[in-house]
């Protein structure tokens, strides 16, 4: 068992220090832009709008594998309407 | 061999689903780690997408960065420029930092599963005064610093079940800050891992500094 593990496990982890053991592993290089924060959001915005556009144009693609899927969608949504309700 | 990392190499090298963790020295801060039995008091996480720049996606009671989603500012789950974020969490607040790389492969649906959560979730206040008397019934809440400690852990985790690294047999309100760090074992999905915390450095905090938690 991981010393960490310990702490958390007895309790005590709210009064233990952070071990940076991590070693950073290195990421492919990213093309970088320079964005200002109304073209991020712009961007942002437009890749969202292309997401809902898919959606809408194919409705059933995928819907066999996605069924599963769809099953936790219901699970999921049933439990929020009950968090909502026990939120009052 | 475990070098800490400057904010700027961090933000340059972070990517979609790395955690930033953060520690601060508020009595609030304290307290929230000990209700939550964890060394970190705040999660939030990375949103890196083609060549725009490194986005950090939490909830945080402060205001004071533009959320870049909403273009606007305000309280709650946000959407920031990450090194604006970071640099407000270090400097302004006085809070250590540490980043978990995900080791897992980011697909574009997983991406388009993240902007989906982030278009429904940008904006959410926290918790309307009902729901936090919910809450606080249950033993999370005590204080507005407690809200943020178990939002920006929601947060999180509705990102991470959004791009299927989670599993979403538990409600996003089981989970704390605390579960994002390495010494809690969270299960992730289709082999993906979470690296331990890299140390990131930052400006030395002042002692006892009164304007801590001014937000």
């Amino acid at each position: 068992m991981k010393k960490r593990s310990f702490w958390k496990i007895a309790g005590l982890a709210g009064v233990v220090g952070v071990a940076a053991t991590g070693v950073a592993v290195v990421r492919s290089e990213r093309r970088r832009s320079a964005y200002t924060p109304d073209e991020v959001r712009n961007r942002l915005h437009q890749r969202m709008a292309a997401i809902e556009a898919s959606a809408d144009a194919q409705p059933g693609v995928g819907l066999p594998a996605a069924q599963p899927e769809a099953a936790s969608r219901v699970r999921r949504l049933a439990r929020k309407s009950l968090q909502l309700v026990r939120r009052g | 061999m475990a070098e800490p990392l400057s904010s700027d190499e961090a933000a340059e090298m972070t990517r979609t689903g790395d955690l930033w963790l953060f520690r601060g020295p508020s009595a609030a801060d304290h307290a929230i780690r000990v209700v939550t039995n964890s060394p970190v008091n705040h999660v939030g996480m990375a949103v890196v997408l083609e060549d725009l720049p490194p986005l950090m996606w939490h909830a945080e009671l402060g205001h004071s960065l533009l959320d870049v989603w909403s273009g606007t500012h305000h309280r709650g789950v946000q959407l920031h420029d990450l090194r604006g974020a970071v640099a407000t969490w270090m400097e302004r607040y006085h809070q250590s930092a540490w980043l978990r790389q995900l080791h897992a492969e980011v697909t574009p649906k997983m991406e388009n599963g993240l902007l989906t959560e982030i278009a429904r979730k940008d904006g959410t206040p926290f918790p309307a005064t009902l729901a936090l008397a919910g809450r606080w019934a249950r033993g999370r809440i005590r204080r507005p610093a407690d809200a943020e400690a178990s939002y920006c852990a929601e947060v999180v985790a509705g990102a991470y079940q959004a791009m299927g690294l989670l599993a979403d047999n538990r409600p996003v309100n089981w989970y704390d800050a605390g579960r994002f760090w390495s010494g809690d074992h969270l299960e992730l999905l289709d082999g993906a891992r979470l690296g331990e915390e890299i140390a990131v450095l930052g400006v030395v905090p002042e002692p006892n500094t009164p304007s801590q938690q001014q937000r």
